[in-house]
């Protein structure tokens, strides 16, 4: 099985959720997606980030 | 006009000076959506003898000079996540589920002697998109009636478009009350978040879901909600940004329209100036959806664990897309939400409202089976103006401003800062009354 697919198998699993060989290729095709919102929120959320000093 | 197209307060004021049963109205009301209801789907459950009951209660107290308010006796309806009698939430999965207690909102219309027709279609959990191959049929936009009268609160958008209910109660996460009224030609109207209950509606996002009034008329919201607001204000004065920024992406006919009706805003007097949010429409979607999977996901994962059957394919996806966002992912989205609050509260130092589209696209044909998630979870996503006001928490309206030239209804959406909804409503009843689309109905339901 192909990375993704075998990560976002793994860690449905670990939560306790099945998922199908269909599902998982959805989940695949939409997940690049979904990692550029969250760089989205990141980028949003960096001016509320305190950072550590230096 | 037809008095199925009369507006919520005409019909309440007639049968408060006792020249209108309202028997005879929800006779009228139950009789229509017999006859449409069929063709166009937006109702699930019609509690026909229990309203002529209600109607016939409140005839008696009017009668007996017991008035209770602007909905004593007025046929409503509630989105089908409300409890109230049979709630599927559009959901095989409650396929048969019956409430044992009342929301809020449903107490509250009761009190207020509402009539309540039914529950109206929804996208399954107030999420996912409905098909041809739903469950439950989906709702049909009665300006064409293979297209989609857009959601979550479908069956509200179709109903009142037709005259089926002079008034219905959505729910609204990231403008599934404004998106319907824009693709349905009616008004939608979110309130400051807790402005109105959410006890006793099924949950989607808890920190972004709201209870929200529609209706064909600004007033006519406002009256479902209880919320008072100036009538008579006007537009002069009133100072309108216009996020320019924020709006570029969308339909070309809906920048037209949307571009015609800020322009109608400045002509009535209101001042109308450009203004920079700082940040996109997709930024804010994402921002909006990542929280709204998340918290999705974490209410449904107990049934999800279960195996238990039901979930309808898009739905199901999402869910388990929620449960792929890390938890620093849903504070970043939260942290990103606190800087487009802090970021609105000083646009609106400087600004009553801003005007922007409620959505940059006409209703869409319904889709004849699920859509991939990757039409849900985009980099590219149709442009949905929505989520913002959502975020920020403050008060929105969508009011119809015109047609594309296919003769589907476009939606201009005002927002304002939160616990002032009454600018909002003001402004936007005043740009109603000046534009008269309110007065424009489906051709083929007349």
């Amino acid at each position: 099985m192909a990375e993704p697919e075998e990560s976002i198998r793994r860690r449905l699993e670990e939560l306790g959720v099945r998922v199908s060989p269909e599902e998982l290729r959805e989940l695949a095709s939409a997940y690049p997606a979904l990692l550029a919102w969250m760089g989205m929120a990141e980028e949003l959320a960096r001016d509320e980030d305190e950072a550590l000093p230096d | 006009m037809n008095l199925h197209y009369r507006s919520l307060l005409e019909v309440s004021d007639l049968m408060r000076a006792k020249q209108l049963s309202p028997v005879e109205l929800t006779r009228e009301m139950l009789d229509r959506i017999g006859r449409l209801n069929p063709s166009l789907g937006a109702y699930y459950t019609i509690f026909a003898d229990q309203a002529l009951a209600e109607a016939s209660s409140a005839e008696s107290e009017i009668a007996g000079g017991r008035w209770r308010g602007p909905l004593h006796g007025v046929p409503i309806a509630f989105k089908d996540l409300y409890e109230l009698g049979p709630t599927t939430a559009g959901s095989k999965l409650l396929a048969g589920h019956v409430a044992r207690r009342e929301a809020d909102l449903v107490a509250r219309a009761r009190a207020d002697g509402a009539v309540i027709l039914g529950k109206l279609a929804t996208h399954e959990f107030g999420l996912a998109a409905a098909t041809l191959a739903d469950h439950f049929p989906p709702a049909r936009n009665p300006w064409d009636p293979d297209r989609t009268p857009g959601g979550s609160s479908t069956g509200a958008g179709t109903a009142l478009a037709v005259g089926m209910a002079f008034g219905a109660f959505g729910t609204d996460t990231g403008g599934s009350v404004r998106l319907p009224a824009a693709f349905s030609g009616v008004v939608g109207y979110k309130p400051t978040f807790g402005l109105l209950s959410t006890k006793g509606l099924i949950p989607l996002s808890p920190s972004l879901d709201h209870a929200g009034p529609m209706a064909r008329t600004v007033a006519d919201a406002a009256a479902l909600g209880s919320v008072p607001f100036d009538s008579d204000g006007g537009l002069r004065g009133l100072r309108v940004g216009v996020p320019r920024d924020f709006w570029t992406a969308g339909d070309p006919q809906v920048r037209e329209r949307v571009e015609a009706s800020i322009k109608s805003l400045a002509g009535a007097g209101a001042a109308v100036e450009d203004v920079s949010l700082g940040f996109s429409v997709v930024q804010v979607m994402a921002t909006g959806y990542l929280i709204t999977m998340s918290e999705a996901a974490a209410f449904h994962l107990a049934t999800l664990r279960s195996g238990r059957a039901g979930y309808g394919h898009e739905f199901g996806l999402v869910l388990r897309s929620g449960l792929l966002v890390p938890g620093h992912s849903y504070v970043h989205a939260q942290k990103a939400r606190a800087g487009i609050s802090r970021r609105m509260a000083e646009v609106f130092e400087s600004h009553d409202v801003l005007a922007m589209p409620t959505v940059g696209a006409f209703a869409d044909p319904l889709p004849p089976g699920p859509r991939p998630l990757t039409k849900r979870i985009s980099e590219q996503p149709t442009p949905q103006y929505t989520w913002l006001a959502n975020l920020y928490g403050g008060p929105a309206v969508s009011v119809p401003c015109g047609f594309t030239s296919e003769g589907l209804p476009v939606g201009l959406q005002l927002m304002g800062r939160p616990h002032d909804d009454a600018t909002v409503l003001g402004a936007a009843h005043a740009y109603e009354q000046a534009a008269h689309w309110r007065d424009m109905h489906p051709p083929r339901w007349p």
